[in-house]
């Protein structure tokens, strides 16, 4: 009876144990603090880099359209260029709104992949708005300058000409920085969901 | 990936189960589960270059396992961690018919003293007297005794549930 006894325990647990190991077989060796960790710090980098953009999208659009309504341009173009500048701030805005309140700690790694990527793939659009809104902006302000100076506007359209390329070629660093790190945030939660 | 890398991976991967399984049946929760995970991980990566497979690599990392848990037992200390490796499951989690047969696997053994643990745990593996002696370090009589006396704990265990 006692032999009877021990044998069906036994069986119990070899079952048990067996449950426990076909339970092990599809499970993948994660490190996520780690992962967590290294997120926090790219999105912190990414979130940084949206609110400056916002920022200065904002001041910028307070101070440019008085200084150009000083230079003598049109209400027009002063009323434009704010336009132009307060939609670029709101789109920032828009774009990082969802990663600006999220906590990495106790959020769900692969939907913050996924707002990683909305936000990457909107930056990539974006230089599609972007560069033909700057090239029009800079012609605009060129036929501006030129009715205000005449002949002499060659002067001032040629450094804001320079200034725009040198103020774009930074913006499209920024924007490359942006979808650089969102990349790499993106490959570190590709190997959190590939097996060891 | 250099070849130790490579090979530590493939043995990791292949063993993944046997190590989870040791460091549960030792451990009280999922972030114990993790510091022994992550412990026997380090054992095994650091004993690799001096493993001549004088015995076979199943035994050796049940060894190895097995140590690293017996003297994380013993010292019931945690050494200062930064990042645990684990796997995704949680089988302290008692909402699944599953998991409550595991869990009473695991209480049953967690009874026992450590040493016993690990005899009980590869005679359940089916593995013969001699493989357990060789693992745990004492002679095939000695492992017949013990599991005689394991199987009586086992049988109060079982009148007192």
């Amino acid at each position: 009876m006692i032999q009877e006894n021990n044998i069906q325990e036994l069986d119990q647990m070899k079952q048990q144990l067996e449950m426990l190991k076909k339970k092990l077989e599809t499970q993948n060796i994660i490190n996520e603090k780690i992962i967590r960790s290294a997120m926090k710090s790219k999105l912190g980098n990414i979130n940084r880099m949206g609110r400056f953009f916002f920022i200065m999208g904002i001041l910028v659009a307070i101070w440019a359209p008085g200084f150009f309504a000083y230079m003598g341009c049109s209400m027009w173009f002063c009323g434009g260029t704010f336009v132009m500048l307060l939609f670029c701030a709101l789109k920032t805005l828009q774009y990082h709104r969802e990663l600006w309140r999220l906590d990495i700690n106790s959020s769900n790694i692969v939907e913050t992949g996924k707002k990683v990527a909305r936000l990457r793939n909107r930056y990539k659009d974006w230089k599609r708005i972007a560069y033909p809104m700057i090239a029009v902006w800079l012609i605009w302000t060129c036929i501006e300058i030129y009715i205000i100076y005449g002949h002499d506007a060659i002067w001032f359209c040629s450094g804001g000409i320079f200034g725009g390329l040198i103020g774009g070629i930074c913006g499209t660093r920024m924007n490359n920085k942006v979808i650089h790190t969102a990349d790499e945030l993106l490959g570190q939660i590709k190997d959190y969901e590939t097996e060891l | 990936m250099n070849p130790i890398e490579k090979e530590f991976t493939d043995i990791v991967r292949e063993h993944k189960g046997t190590i989870y399984t040791v460091c549960y049946m030792f451990s009280n929760n999922s972030d114990e589960v993790a510091d022994l995970f992550q412990e026997i991980l380090i054992n095994i990566w650091n004993g690799l270059p001096k493993f001549r497979g004088e015995s076979s690599l199943n035994t050796w990392i049940w060894r190895v396992s097995f140590n690293t848990c017996v003297s994380y037992t013993k010292k019931n200390s945690r050494r200062p961690k930064t990042s645990p490796l684990s796997m995704d499951i949680n089988l302290f989690d008692e909402s699944q018919e599953d998991v409550r047969q595991i869990k009473m696997l695991q209480k049953r053994i967690k009874r026992l003293g450590p040493f016993d643990r690990a005899i009980v745990l590869l005679w359940l593996e089916d593995m013969s007297y001699a493989e357990i002696g060789e693992i745990v370090g004492i002679s095939e009589k000695n492992v017949s005794v013990r599991l005689v006396r394991i199987r009586e704990q086992l049988k109060k265990m079982n009148n007192i549930e």
